[in-house]
């Protein structure tokens, strides 16, 4: 038996309802996971957003030219 | 001596072990003028087309003003180039910092965008001539797509993944996920929807003649009817989700924090949102093709996985609005915040109104009207204009190293761009929910009630006329931002400061502390499921960014597979029909005229199986009834009435000419325009047999056609039969007529729907449905 012939067997009507409890068995996985990460871990990769690293002003003596104006 | 790091060609010397670097600021301002630029382009474009919507003589029988021909334009630039050169802005600014590290390439950053501009403006010209696949947001035709491949894959791709290969910052920021599935997923489906044989180079490998530019840009896709409206809605729907949704997502996780100045409310709930969208999105597509000729299962997996996206969207909503926390005072002051502020509630609202969309009882009111327009405009120009424009009141400053120009300024920008944007959505929501119901809307003797189409169509024209104050406001709105802009550029310093960044380099993930097994059990299984329980394989999974871009990859192929495979494989998904036959090569001439023209525009090809559509139009398309159709033209408006069975309904050739002519002549209160250039172009009769030649490379059943010059001859008997007709009608001289365009275009209305009812060549076989 070919495989378009197995699909083209197959009650397709039930298709929505495989596909809507393959996605809240997904779905919970992934907050149970979610849940049970560290604050601490969290903490840290939330705040990425606000933290540009530390900076300094570059000077000429470093690359002898700037940036022109564009 | 110390260590030096390169940047940017710079060596700057190490500091304690951190390594320097500088980011490409530059990129960033390119992007940001292009997508201010753009976005007035797209807003003016809009204004014109809905203003011939009001007025169509304002086309002023140019074609290149044509609504059929602008419409793709303006969506191709608010799309393309407007909410793409400002998700490029939104990457190239975020993902430097976020990875604290230069982007890998400069020279792929500027390939990039130049090739993005040259994408754009290759669209803005071959567009308004005629130049289409006829497939909506899909209309760029090969050459273009193929440097869009290009550009976007190879270029911003491929330095995007090699900035976070290099990166000096291990976790990798939930934007950048957005970022990533945007990458991948545009890739897919850009791919996959565009696959197409060339026609004019199928003609010149036949007989090594050169063929004029517009073969030589002419393409038939490789799916047809069916399959190419369920790819093509595939397509259309995550475009929507990958080109708008997810990069903005990405820009909200990032900009709104930064704007707000404190972190984003809930990180746990920007993973969930990410994963839920990611893994739901690629199924929903099916919903723009509810009650037409897809299979029914389609359909209603697409409704369900539609409704399912309320809750990642609306997670990611109040996520978005719940950062503001303790910063509503502020919104208050601060224009930039109110931009924020107002498309993230934009994408709530757009969000909850598209699976409302998509449930079929809604749909059925909903679909070919108005409202739809309404729910994309809320879209684009609430949640994707008001996120951009905040976006770049935010960083304008910062890269032009000044203060903004204006507050009062940016303030009124905002507040014209509210204003019209609520006055553009209520008018058509008003004409969407009008046109729906007097549609189907039947009298006490159970006739139509409004039996002429024309009927609804003029009901509409004030809502049209408020529509076009609304657009006018937000591009006024717009033109002020630009304004602003350009001050608070010409206020830069003489030279920008380069700011050198120090991070630490990025050691081996392997060398992060490895989870212990809380358990006091001695089996070796029971510690390993414990370890795997504390999710450091996820935290892994998150720092290997090619890894991660597989496990979205897998995400979104399961929803492509599930579907598209059954669509392919089950004959019973289209049932084929004994009496419907190819197109005669002057029928497809005229098919290709009515592409290029944008009729699908205005007007649909599929009659759902509705008492008041079968009333109207009648009988309701099947989906064998569109076998040899490439593209399908099954459209998802209706401005004018759907012309699925007009060669039943309308066989007269005089009513046509003349309705292309001038469609008042016809129809009293007509909002088509005139078509005057179709009576003056002349059938390229060569082309023709390029193009019967290309469809028969694509299994189309021509026979002898396919021999050398036949399909040519074949054409210009149809066309003098046609011309004769059209006398014996009362209309001109057949000398005068039979090789001019609108002959073409005759020819394909007149056949439209009537393979229902001709009687088969051949004995019907198993399989066939008797018509």
């Amino acid at each position: 038996m070919s495989f378009t012939e197995i699909v083209s067997n197959m009650d397709l009507t039930v298709y929505p309802i495989i596909a809507m409890v393959c996605f809240l068995a997904a779905f919970g996985v992934i907050a149970w996971r979610v849940f049970r990460r560290p604050k601490g871990v969290i903490t840290h990769e939330a705040m990425l957003a606000l933290d540009d690293g530390e900076i300094a002003p570059m000077t000429n003596d470093h690359t002898g030219k700037g940036e022109s104006r564009g | 001596m110390s260590k030096k790091t390169k940047s940017a060609g710079i060596e700057i010397p190490t500091k304690d072990g951190l390594e320097g670097f500088v980011y490409d600021e530059q990129i960033v301002r390119m992007f940001s003028w292009a997508t201010v630029i753009w976005g007035i382009v797209a807003f003016l474009v809009g204004v014109i087309i809905a203003i011939e919507l009001a007025y169509p003589d304002a086309s002023m029988g140019l074609p290149f003003l044509s609504f059929g021909r602008l419409r793709p334009l303006h969506t191709n630039a608010a799309i393309f180039a407007f909410a793409g050169n400002a998700v490029f802005a939104a990457v190239y600014y975020s993902t430097q910092r976020l990875c604290k590290a230069r982007m890998w390439s400069d020279l792929l950053s500027r390939l990039h965008f130049w090739g993005w501009q040259l994408i754009i403006v290759s669209a803005a010209i071959t567009l308004p001539l005629g130049i289409t696949q006829g497939k909506e947001y899909a209309e760029l035709e090969w050459p273009i797509d193929l440097a869009i491949a290009v550009v976007w894959l190879v270029f911003f791709g491929g330095n995007f993944m090699m900035t976070l290969i290099k990166r000096r910052e291990r976790h990798i920021y939930v934007a950048l996920w957005f970022y990533i599935a945007t990458i991948v997923t545009v890739t897919v489906l850009h791919v996959f929807n565009n696959l197409w044989i060339p026609a004019g180079l199928v003609q010149w490998a036949k007989t090594g003649d050169m063929p004029t530019m517009s073969m030589v840009m002419k393409s038939y896709p490789v799916y047809a009817g069916v399959q190419d409206a369920l790819m093509q809605w595939w397509y259309g729907h995550n475009a929507v989700a990958f080109f708008l949704t997810t990069p903005f997502l990405g820009l909200m996780y990032y900009f709104l924090p930064k704007a707000a100045e404190r972190p984003v409310f809930s990180y746990k709930l920007s993973i969930i949102h990410f994963w839920s969208l990611v893994f739901i999105y690629i199924w929903a597509g099916p919903h723009h093709l509810h009650y037409t000729a897809l299979p029914e299962w389609a359909s209603t997996l697409g409704m369900v996985f539609s409704v399912m996206l309320w809750m990642p969207s609306w997670g990611g909503m109040i996520n978005g609005l719940m950062t503001l926390r303790g910063a509503w005072n502020r919104v208050a002051s601060d224009p930039i915040l109110k931009f924020f502020v107002v498309g993230v509630t934009f994408y709530g609202m757009s969000t909850f109104e598209g699976p409302l969309l998509s449930i079929k009882s809604v749909n059925s009111l909903s679909h070919y009207t108005d409202w739809t327009i309404a729910h994309v405009h809320s879209g684009v120009l609430g949640w994707n204009g008001f996120m951009t424009f905040g976006m770049l009141y935010w960083m304008m400053p910062r890269l032009f190293q000044t203060k903004l120009h204006s507050k009062k300024l940016c303030a009124m920008h905002f507040w014209l761009g509210t204003v019209g944007m609520v006055l553009y959505i209520l008018a058509i929501y008003s004409a969407g929910v009008t046109q729906g119901l007097m549609w189907r809307a039947f009298d006490e003797s159970g006739r139509l009630q409004y039996p002429g189409f024309i009927e609804t169509v003029t009901v509409l024209i004030p809502m049209y006329w408020i529509r076009v104050l609304g657009g006018l406001l937000y591009l006024v709105g717009a033109l002020i931002g630009l304004y602003n802009f350009i001050q608070t550029w010409r206020s830069r310093p003489e030279k920008y400061e380069e700011v050198v960044h120090y991070a630490a380099p990025l050691g081996k993930p392997g060398k992060d502390p490895q989870a212990e097994s809380r358990l006091h059990a001695n089996a070796g299984f029971g510690h390993a499921g414990d370890k795997f329980l504390q999710g450091d394989w996820h935290r892994k999974l998150e720092r290997l960014p090619v890894r991660f871009t597989v496990f979205v990859l897998i995400a979104i192929m399961i929803g492509t597979l599930v579907e598209a495979v059954p669509m392919f494989m089950v004959s019973s998904n289209i049932p084929t029909i004994a009496s419907v036959k190819p197109y005669t090569p002057l029928e497809l001439a005229g098919r290709d005229i009515y592409v290029a023209e944008g009729c699908y525009n205005c007007h649909s090809q599929m009659i759902r199986p509705f008492y008041w559509e079968t009333t109207r139009y009648g009988e309701y398309s099947k989906p064998g009834e569109f076998v040899y159709d490439r593209p399908f033209q099954w459209g998802s408006r209706r401005i004018g009435p759907d012309l699925a069975r007009e060669g039943v309904t309308n066989p007269s050739a005089l009513w046509h000419y003349k309705h292309f002519k001038d469609p008042t002549d016809i129809t009293e209160g007509s909002i088509m325009p005139k078509y005057p250039w179709l009576f003056t172009q002349k059938i390229n009769f060569t082309n023709i047999q390029g193009r019967v030649d290309a469809m028969a490379m694509l299994g189309v059943p021509y026979g002898d056609l396919v021999l050398e010059g036949a399909a040519s001859e074949a054409a210009k008997a149809q066309a003098l039969e046609i011309a004769v007709r059209l006398e014996e009608e009362g209309g001109p001289a057949p000398d005068d007529v039979w090789d001019t365009k609108v002959i073409a275009v005759i020819a394909y209305l007149q056949r439209l729907g009537t393979d229902l009812y001709a009687e088969p060549d051949v004995e019907v076989t198993d399989g066939e449905v008797s018509p």
